[in-house]
């Protein structure tokens, strides 16, 4: 089996154990590449016509283009797309640049406390969130998982019920269940998985001016990284030789980096 | 006697013999009716970064010490890319007037007496020209050193666009330089030809193929632009055309670290390994391009596990287990060169253990990021170590095969 077709298999596997274990399921969409990867999935898996709401917490600050985005794709997969947002925190003049408030308490007030509001309106029991493996930050301190590590050892073929587990959360943060369908993928898989699929992603990603944005979110508070690629394909090489320059631990040599980029566009390492 | 040298690489004599005679390379062709044209063979291993080494030095990668375009350093275990000033012998021009553009693995630039433009993989252009007072010139002919590969994947549309891009700007160096000086040696390397050959070969003699034409133009092209070079030559001076190892066919890639894997040679630290220096410390060998084997040996790796006793053994074991590799019920390794046969010289023991050379049409990787042994990617031609071919333009009876370490022989 080809690797993105055994990445595919496990993310549906997930979703419709998910879809089964639990009423009221539904996906948290921000319209960023991970989480429009997972849309896609949940398509997949349900032939064509996602059986439950899919949502999105407006802080009211993402880029112009992710609303457009967001209108356009809902209309055409006929998404139950609900909005979600902490009217009372906007109406108290929240945003990134109320004086006294951190970046934290913005994020706070507008995506976690919309989040538990919709989640108890609805009474969502699972919901399908698409973080990955490798990524940290932010999400490092929401330690929804434990046992990631052996997560993606186990085999969806040959399935038992405790491996399942490690693809929710053990915390059950009080209401409902996290469940990560594509956890065990990485930035370069699900940039692989885009391209096989052409699957459409909001432009931002690509390079202009030597900028691009690596991920996106609330507009005040996402910054572009220096970059040059501006295709999918060179997206991928960028990851895999940063990726591996930070391995090497030598992200410094920039020349090195090129180097090796060079050679794998010629099929080289 | 003042000497102009043409590189095409990754040309092959198969192809530049039936070119030259179906009419396609009218410059080439005129110039074989007045000199020769012989079978070269390329060094082991088969790769540009090797055979240019031998080329410019005529010695062996034992003595020049450039195995592959990368290598596992030997004191960090990191992987490191050997550079031009890491070739331990002279090139054969030093002590002459001349120009050296666009040779492979000659980054960074460096020249006592001439002038040189690196070529293949050149991270910068600063640092690519010697001496430096000619940087200026170079970048005001938006010269490019090397096509962008990485638009094959997009569209070859736009992949071919910039091979004739490339090509362009090359020949705008050529006449800024041509007589820029009075040249002792004047070498001047096309490396389009092997970029088309890595994607586009399985169509060169495939009049079916919807890129026959085009990379029959593209050849045609190149033809004007040697037919340019030579219109210049001066009659006292010497010519020679030549490539640096042969291409044929990519029919499939052989993942060589995962057969090690299979066997039990090689382990990963990681389940998701991008790259061989995942690898843990545990393993016995490895693979790096183009099928260089390495005993991971304790003597020689900072992560080493093997025993000096060990290293001959486990060399012995994988020889014979490869040989009895089979797929579609062929081998897919034609021949397996021990290190300390095909290398010699001061820096010998730097070299792989064994060589693995594929048998025609199997591609040997060292890709990692990959489930099975074999698989095809977007590339349709593979290096071969024969059939390269070498271009006198006057008549000098060269013995035949050829080997890319005689080249410098010839001009000295
Ligand atoms: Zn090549």
């Amino acid at each position: 089996m080809e690797y993105l077709d055994y990445l595919e298999n496990k993310s549906i596997y997930v979703i419709r154990e998910s879809y089964a274990r639990f009423k009221n399921m539904a996906l948290l969409w921000s319209m960023g590449k991970d989480s429009t990867t997972l849309l896609h999935l949940c398509m997949k898996a349900f032939m064509g016509k996602i059986p439950f709401p899919v949502i999105h917490i407006d802080t009211g600050f993402k880029f112009p283009e992710m609303y457009e985005f967001r209108d356009r794709t809902a209309r055409r997969l006929g998404l139950d797309l609900i909005v979600a947002e902490n009217r009372l925190a906007k109406y108290r003049g929240m945003g990134p640049n109320k004086a006294g408030a951190s970046k934290l308490e913005c994020c706070n007030a507008l995506k976690t406390e919309s989040l538990q509001q919709i989640v108890a309106k609805l009474k969502i029991q699972s919901l399908l969130v698409g973080i990955r493996r490798d990524e940290h930050g932010i999400r490092a301190k929401e330690r929804y998982f434990s046992a990631r590590d052996e997560s993606f050892k186990w085999n969806y073929t040959d399935q038992t019920a405790e491996p399942w587990d490690y693809y929710r959360s053990l915390e059950r943060d009080g209401t409902h269940f996290r469940v990560h369908p594509i956890l065990h993928m990485t930035e370069a898989d699900i940039w692989r998985y885009i391209s096989r699929e052409k699957l459409e992603v909001i432009d931002l990603y690509f390079a202009k001016g030597g900028k691009r944005y690596r991920s996106i979110g609330c507009a005040p508070c996402c910054e572009p990284v220096e970059s040059s690629a501006s295709t999918i394909y060179e997206i991928i090489l960028e990851i895999e030789s940063s990726k591996t320059a930070e391995r090497a631990g030598r992200a410094q040599d920039k020349e090195d980096a090129y180097t090796m980029q060079k050679l794998r566009s010629l099929g080289y390492m | 006697m003042p000497t102009t040298l043409i590189g095409l690489d990754g040309v092959p004599y198969g192809l530049i013999t039936s070119y030259a005679e179906k009419g396609y390379l009218p410059n080439i062709a005129s110039l074989i009716a007045r000199g020769e044209i012989v079978q070269m063979e390329s060094t082991i291993p088969d790769v540009s970064s090797t055979a240019w080494s031998s080329v410019i030095t005529g010695a062996n990668p034992g003595e020049h010490g450039v195995f592959g375009f990368f290598d596992i350093d030997r004191q960090t275990g990191r992987l490191c890319f050997p550079q031009f000033s890491d070739i331990h012998v002279s090139p054969f021009w030093e002590g002459k007037k001349a120009a050296a553009i666009n040779i492979p693995q000659t980054y960074p630039a460096r020249i006592e007496n001439g002038l040189m433009v690196s070529g293949f993989v050149s991270p910068t252009v600063e640092k690519a020209v010697s001496p430096a007072g000619w940087l200026e010139k170079v970048r005001e002919l938006d010269y490019r050193i090397d096509v962008d590969s990485s638009l094959a994947q997009e569209s070859m549309e736009k992949f071919l666009d910039d091979l004739y891009a490339v090509l362009d700007s090359r020949m705008r160096l050529f006449r800024e330089t041509r007589d820029a000086e009075k040249w002792d040696i004047y070498y001047f390397v096309f490396t389009g030809t092997d970029r088309i050959n890595h994607f586009l070969f399985d169509a060169w003699d495939d009049e079916s193929s919807e890129y026959h034409k085009p990379f029959v133009d593209y050849y045609r092209k190149v033809d004007e632009c040697v037919g340019e070079i030579l219109s210049t030559l001066k009659p006292e001076e010497k010519i020679y055309i030549h490539s640096d190892h042969g291409f044929c066919p990519l029919e499939k890639e052989f993942y060589v670290n995962r057969w090690l894997v299979e066997k039990g040679y090689l382990e990963f630290a990681t389940d998701s390994p991008a790259l061989i220096t995942d690898m843990s410390p545990s393993s016995k060998a490895f693979s790096l391009d183009p099928g260089r084997i390495y005993i991971n040996a304790k003597d020689r790796f900072p992560n080493g596990s093997v025993g000096t006793g060990d290293r001959e053994k486990i060399k012995a074991e994988i020889t014979e287990k490869i040989m009895r590799l089979e797929s579609d019920s062929v081998c897919p390794v034609a021949r397996v060169a021990d290190g300390c046969e095909v290398f010699w010289g001061p820096v010998s023991s730097r070299g792989p253990d064994l060589v693995f050379l594929g048998r025609r049409g199997i591609d040997i990787k060292s890709l990692v990021a990959v489930d099975g042994l074999f698989g095809k990617r977007i590339f349709r031609g593979m290096h071969t170590q024969d059939d390269a071919f070498l271009i006198a333009g006057q008549k000098e009876n060269l013995p035949s095969p050829f080997h890319v370490s005689r080249i410098a022989s010839l001009v000295v």
